[in-house]
């Protein structure tokens, strides 16, 4: 993947860059705003990293501009921990995703690789299948070789976001964010417990695990295992 | 012009403008009781002079000469006529009758005094009146009383206006005083606020006037002011000793892997762990940071319509299963729709750090049961289990930040989970009660449907639709 990371701290973004690049993607990075904005229009970038806090032109001014000059290139927006409002005001200037500092590299990595599914353009499909299982997000109906299963609401909701970014790790965060819209970090296991109920559901009566638990990271359901 | 004006402000100028228009009111109300009342005797007087010449001229019929004379004699012998006197003279002023000697005034009325030199006058009036035949009538009355009554009203309103000045101008003296010292009290113990004496207050009589009621509510706001400034003090140094303990374990980690008896993967053991401590640490930064958020009010810019019975029955569903799969269970009771005015994200965590509380700090086994009703424009949300519970010293201890009781030093948690509770409860205009629950504990959370406190203005930005 071709990224930008624009980020004025000399040091993280040093640090950004190297763990991105050993993770394979090309990663070009700048450090302020009118750069940034620069060589956003002047390479093709699969996604930008973008820093809120930037100097000369903030992260959100740039965004601004990207957008008003229809440039499309999903962005991620980082920002400092704490306000929430925060991360509603980047959404709403349209942001693709938000993340806040600091962060773990496979949740950065992770949110990357999503983004990239989502064609900004293209609606979601309305039917995935993995392997043998086939996920009818319209009819909210989920078959296994073509057998029902039953699920409840909360996991059919796991499911299918497991589903729209299949073989591609989902975090315990992002699940979090997109399933139950929780935007802090319950000390609870129920990402796990809800993940457990939900394997329970798809697996009996066959004997292959789809939802692969990525230690470290999250999960991610795929057809090879 | 504005120095001026400020002065014109002062209680004691006040006080003396007060004074003086109460005083110059006093003054012209005398005046004028002083003018009517001369003019109405003076009129008295005129219309007896009037009444009488219509007696000795016309009644029952025009007498002739020397009828008016023995009227004259007649009315002179009479006391109740005393107060007039007589004169009647011919065409070239000779005296006929009457016992009055004067000069003869012109016709008409006119005013009397000692020069004129009748005998028992001073001040009076004179009423002449020419007979058809020639002969001059005068008549002559005393209108003494009405200059003593007169010189009487001077004296009354000269005094009434001396006694208003007096009493004005001690009044607003003692007045500005009083308030002055008033004032010089608070001012005082202010100064000694200002000065360092943070536990001073504003002095207080116990009489309920409007300047205790004021000094009380000073106290109410430094009351206030003490309490946020020994929690700040309590914060800063909790988070000093509550962030070093970590950050030195933190330390002796990272030395220790750096020793050169470590293989790889027994380094790679050690920063792992290290970085869950790390994130530890962060969580606490985070947990801090969002109470101080909510303690600042800014998140009321976020409050939206929502359905409290609906979100607690979501976090109950979501919780459920991990809690019966840890060996404790959940139930939820609610049986009616709560639509409020609420931040949703913050009682979801508030509803969030309850039951994990309740979870955490009570032993395998345990029952956990949440209850959720509407009363009196309240929506009241009841966490309760059948734990171990807490003492009654224990529930104030609670509240504070990185509060934990000595016996759950072990269960992992920075201590911040009630404060937080208790930060979005007061957010919302609402209060948390911590009681026994024989056996367990019971967290009780009021919030009322429709906060009071007015609302901050919706940022642009923030139109979030909960």
């Amino acid at each position: 993947m071709r990224l930008l990371i624009v980020e004025d701290d000399g040091e993280t973004a040093e640090y950004l860059a190297r763990a991105l690049g050993e993770l394979g993607h090309i990663v070009q990075v700048s450090g302020d705003g009118q750069d940034a904005l620069f060589q956003a229009t002047e390479t093709v970038f699969d996604a930008i990293i973008l820093d809120r806090m930037l100097p000369l032109i903030n992260g959100m001014e740039i965004l601004a501009r990207l957008r008003a000059v229809g440039l499309m290139t999903p962005v991620l927006m980082l920002t400092a921990l704490g306000s929430l409002d925060n991360r509603v005001e980047g959404l709403e200037a349209g942001a693709d995703d938000y993340l806040v500092k600091p962060f773990a590299i496979v949740e950065l990595n992770a949110r990357l690789n999503a983004l990239m599914r989502r064609p900004p353009i293209l609606d979601d499909p309305s039917v995935i299948c993995v392997g043998d299982l086939e996920i009818n997000l319209l009819q909210r109906q989920v078959r296994r070789r073509g057998r029902i299963i039953i699920l409840q609401p909360r996991e059919f909701m796991l499911l299918s976001e497991l589903m729209r970014n299949a073989n591609r790790i989902v975090t315990r965060t992002m699940l979090l964010e997109r399933v139950w819209d929780y935007r802090f970090d319950p000390k609870t296991n129920i990402v796990e417990t809800h993940i457990s109920r939900l394997r329970t559901k798809l697996n009996s009566g066959f004997d292959t695990d789809l939802i692969v638990t990525v230690r470290g990271a999250g999960y991610m359901i795929s057809e090879c295992n | 012009m504005n120095a001026t004006r400020i002065r014109l402000r002062s209680i004691r100028s006040i006080a003396t403008i007060y004074g003086i228009t109460f005083a110059l009111v006093t003054a012209s109300f005398g005046v004028a009781v002083y003018i009517t009342t001369e003019r109405a005797l003076r009129q008295q007087v005129d219309e007896r002079l009037a009444a009488e010449m219509r007696t000795m001229l016309d009644w029952p019929h025009a007498p002739t000469l020397s009828g008016i004379t023995s009227r004259i004699a007649q009315r002179e012998q009479k006391s109740i006529t005393s107060d007039i006197g007589y004169l009647l003279v011919d065409r070239s002023g000779r005296h006929i009758a009457g016992k009055v000697s004067m000069l003869l005034p012109s016709v008409g009325y006119s005013d009397l005094d000692y020069r004129d030199g009748i005998e028992g006058i001073d001040h009076g009036r004179a009423l002449m009146t020419k007979l058809p035949s020639g002969e001059k009538l005068v008549l002559v009355a005393d209108s003494e009383s009405v200059e003593e009554f007169n010189q009487l009203l001077l004296q009354i309103v000269g005094v009434a206006f001396g006694a208003t000045i007096v009493i004005g101008v001690v009044g607003g003296l003692a007045l500005s005083g009083i308030i002055r010292r008033r004032i010089q009290g608070i001012n005082l113990a202010a100064e000694a606020i200002i000065g360092g004496d943070l536990h001073r207050r504003m002095p207080i009589d116990g009489s309920d006037s409007e300047f205790d009621r004021q000094s009380a509510t000073l106290n109410r706001m430094l009351d206030r002011i003490d309490e946020l400034m020994l929690n700040l003090k309590q914060v800063s140094s909790d988070i000093a000793h509550d962030l070093r303990t970590p950050l030195a374990r933190l330390r002796h980690r990272l030395e220790g892997a750096l020793s050169p008896h470590f293989t790889i993967a027994a380094v790679q053991t050690e920063l792992r762990a290290g970085l869950t401590q790390v994130d530890d640490l962060l969580d606490l930064f985070a947990a801090l940071l969002r109470i101080s958020e909510v303690e600042a009010g800014e998140r009321r810019a976020g409050f939206g319509e929502l359905q409290l019975d609906m979100l607690v029955r979501d976090i109950a569903d979501t919780f459920a299963p991990a809690i019966e799969d840890d060996g404790r269970t959940l139930e939820f009771e609610c049986c009616e729709p709560i639509p409020m005015r609420g931040d949703k994200e913050l009682l979801i965590q508030l509803i969030v750090n309850l039951l994990e509380n309740a979870a955490r700090h009570t032993p395998i086994g345990s029952a956990i049961r949440i209850t959720l009703y509407c009363s009196d424009e309240c929506a009241t949300l009841i966490v309760a289990d059948n734990g171990i519970g807490i003492g009654d010293a224990d529930q104030m201890i609670l509240r504070r930040r990185f509060a934990r009781l000595e016996n759950s030093r072990s269960t992992p948690g920075h201590g911040l989970g009630l404060s937080l509770v208790d930060a979005v409860a007061r957010l919302h205009d609402g209060e948390v009660r911590l009681e026994n629950g024989d056996p367990g504990l019971k967290v009780t959370v009021r919030l009322p449907l429709k906060s009071s406190l007015p609302t901050i203005a919706l940022r642009q930005h923030d139109r979030r639709a909960v």
